[in-house]
């Protein structure tokens, strides 16, 4: 079973590396979107394991996130893992997120930061992520312990079918849509996710998670 | 008798009316669109000086005043055509992306046949 982990990056040369280094234990291949960085994000990248991907400009991570999955399809990878680049997981996870598919019991693992151990979550963020766990059972009719975590395992049957439509925020709950209205397996797993100084700085705020509803009802509107 | 808000509503018409048939001859213009342009600012320029008939045209649809009418159907116009520059700026937006991905898998394969 090949597996690879598909990692969106942006303005991540301080992190990147080390996070290439710790998730090529687990995985056969990395392939790094580097999305218009204007640091050296692509050459920080480099590993024997690591593809990089280069967006000559910034899409956002849906868009990145896209990318990596048709450079799976190509290359007929069985396992998909998606993987931020900040350094907020534990790769010591990947096997228990792989578990499920390899075992055939899910086509769609998703990592829960509520199912796992949460180091120091900010209580804003905590507030915005319980609402976006509601907003998702309202849009999606799937009860999900965690819907905006990054860190999630496909297996071939669903990198094939879904396709990202939102470039930006909206993103994560545009992969759960998809995943309902397929009808895909899903198992939801425990992951440790650390939110440090650098995480919180890089990650999306809590006003522009806002954004997320009226990005997703705008789309729905014009397409 | 002329009014000064007539006179100065023909001058800014005649003025874009210029302007659009300059654009058109400078081919920035689709034929289409320079049509539909040309004659909506040539009934605009009408109505001006037949002010009765969009006073009874507000009549009839039960608006009391004709420049009220040409508020109403100026705004439904504005949302209207807001809402397809919205449509057409997610089309580009959606091409643009596919362009950049494209751009960004066949590098990695060139470079993978380089190797």
């Amino acid at each position: 079973m090949r597996t690879i982990a598909v990692i969106p990056a942006y303005n991540e040369e301080k992190k990147i590396s080390g996070v290439v280094w710790q998730v090529a234990k687990y995985i056969d291949r990395i392939v790094v979107i580097d999305d218009g960085s204007i640091d050296s994000t692509s050459d920080s990248a480099r590993h024997k394991k690591a593809v990089v991907l280069r967006h000559p400009v910034n899409l956002g991570q849906g868009a990145a996130l896209q990318t990596g999955f048709e450079y799976a399809k190509e290359q007929g990878f069985d396992v998909v893992i998606t993987y931020d680049a900040d350094g907020q997981f534990e790769a010591s996870d990947i096997p228990s997120l792989i578990r499920p598919i390899a075992e055939g019991r899910a086509d769609v693992v998703l990592g829960s930061r509520f199912l796992g151990r949460v180091a120091d979550i900010p209580l804003m963020r905590l507030i915005v992520l319980r609402a976006g766990i509601i907003f998702t059972y309202i849009f999606s009719n799937i009860r999900l312990s965690d819907t905006h975590n990054g860190f999630r395992a496909f297996n071939k049957k669903a990198i094939s079918k879904i396709d990202i439509q939102h470039d930006r925020w909206a993103h994560p709950s545009d992969i759960i849509y998809q995943i309902s209205k397929n009808r895909f397996r899903v198992v939801e797993v425990p992951v440790t996710i650390r939110y440090t100084e650098y995480s919180k700085r890089k990650g999306q705020s809590n006003l522009e998670a806002l954004r997320i509803p009226f990005e997703l009802i705008a789309k729905a509107l014009l397409e | 008798m002329i009014t000064f808000s007539q006179l100065l509503l023909s001058v800014i018409i005649l003025f874009i009316i210029f302007k659009t048939v300059d654009a058109y001859r400078k081919r920035m213009l689709s034929a289409t669109f320079f049509v539909v342009w040309l004659l909506f600012w040539i009934t605009g320029l009408i109505l001006i000086f037949q002010q009765d008939l969009v006073i009874s045209i507000a009549h009839r649809l039960g608006i009391s005043r004709g420049v009220d009418l040409v508020i109403y159907l100026s705004l439904i116009t504005l949302f209207y055509l807001i809402y397809r520059i919205m449509v057409w700026l997610n089309e580009i937006n959606r091409k643009i992306t596919e362009l950049v991905r494209e751009i960004a898998l066949r590098e990695a394969k060139q470079k993978s046949k380089k190797k």
